[in-house]
């Protein structure tokens, strides 16, 4: 036997075990999206997103970009939109540091569903991949739930008289900090939640 | 539009079928291509293929979970069109990284080609993960079926990186230990 082997069966495991890996450690079902493939090619000068179209021709909106913790919007004058050869949407993005972490949030046409794509780089400006996340409002019984990571946090109050506020979530192993988070939610105007997360400082 | 109704498209050889499959699981693939070759171009590529090989393969195959099944081709095919590149030394993909972290599943030194059949060997696997802990079945799917890096898996658990990669050289450890102990290795 070798690894080759050895990883193609791995390919052979149920169905019902993929499907509980994938869903874990969330307690609901994740939303479905339908989507792109955003790349990302970073420069130590440069980072540039691509977001390429899907064969349908359906786009993702890009809603929101934060950048070492900082919000841009995508019409600020750092951010350049084009268009590559291939029909390709670009978004160019100057960094002047080498140290960055990206999240863009996209959303696709129907905004029924969002999908946050976080890139990190190293200190040599390579990037060392990306975390996607599906996040989780609901308005239930007059309050207003944000489910992440398993529990279910009521930001009702908060919510009052804001349409963003943060949360501060840590999380605990083996009776340990292991990582503090910091949790933005945003309403939007038709009233949905966008849900964004970064390492907290 | 519901997996039972894109299949019946697939069955009436409709090709709004891939249409559907594109627009259901169109990112799905993409993702799980893209982390194991780690260039779009080549994940676009394989996305296509896994659509021309369900449209083959369905029918005579009526999957039970669509998106799984598109999963495994997509890996299967990425597996495939990575090998058939001789790409593994290329910076950017996941796969050398999962292959080198398996080998320790194997006893060290040569290890002969095996007449033991992929699907064999898949079935003890099964049955091998039926007896870790589900959070452990869990890491170790998400690591060597999605080849998610080790940061990712950490992220989405809330796990120190250090404990992710002591919680699968664990089971592989195991992994070895069941496989010689059931005469596979």
């Amino acid at each position: 036997m070798n690894t080759d082997q050895l990883f193609e069966a791995i390919g052979e495991v149920d169905a019902e075990k993929l499907r509980h890996s994938e869903q874990s450690p969330r307690r609901h079902r994740p939303l479905r999206f339908v989507g792109v493939l955003a790349a990302v090619i970073a420069s130590l000068a440069a980072l540039t997103l691509i977001v390429n179209a899907s064969t349908d021709g359906a786009m993702l909106n890009v809603l929101r970009i934060w950048l070492n913790g900082e919000s841009i919007q995508t019409n600020d004058p750092r951010v350049q939109q084009s268009t590559d050869a291939n029909g390709n949407d670009i978004l160019q993005i100057d960094v002047d540091s080498k140290d960055y972490e990206l999240i863009a949030a996209k959303t696709d046409e129907s905004k029924e569903s969002l999908v946050i794509q976080r890139y990190l780089s190293n200190e040599d400006g390579q990037m060392l991949g990306f975390v996607m996340q599906l996040n989780q409002v609901e308005e239930r019984d007059g309050k207003i739930i944000l489910i992440y990571g398993g529990d279910e946090i009521d930001l009702t109050e908060k919510l009052q008289n804001s349409d963003e506020c943060t949360v501060d979530y840590s999380v605990y192993w083996d009776n340990k900090l292991a990582s503090h988070i910091l949790i933005r939610v945003q309403k939007t105007a038709n009233g949905q939640y966008y849900v964004f997360t970064e390492p907290a400082k | 539009m519901t997996d039972n109704e894109i299949i019946q498209m697939l069955e009436a050889r409709r090709e709004s079928g891939i249409s559907a499959l594109s627009e259901q699981y169109g990112a799905y693939c993409r993702q799980i291509a893209f982390r194991l070759t780690g260039r779009p171009e080549d994940a676009e590529e394989v996305v296509n293929d896994v659509w021309l090989r369900a449209w083959e393969s369905i029918p005579p195959q009526k999957p039970i979970s669509l998106q799984h099944y598109l999963a495994k081709l997509t890996r299967n095919l990425s597996f495939d069109r990575i090998r058939r590149q001789k790409a593994e030394k290329r910076g950017g993909n996941e796969l050398p990284l999962v292959l080198e972290e398996l080998e320790n599943c194997l006893p060290a030194g040569e290890t002969p080609e095996s007449s033991l059949s992929v699907k064999e060997l898949g079935s003890a696997i099964n049955r091998f993960l039926d007896t870790q802990p589900r959070r452990n079945q869990d890491i170790f799917l998400r690591r060597y079926f999605f080849s998610e890096t080790v940061a990712e898996i950490a992220s989405r658990y809330h796990m120190r990186e250090d404990n992710v990669r002591l919680t699968l050289s664990r089971t592989r450890t195991k992994l070895k230990a069941y496989l010689k102990q059931g005469g596979y290795l």
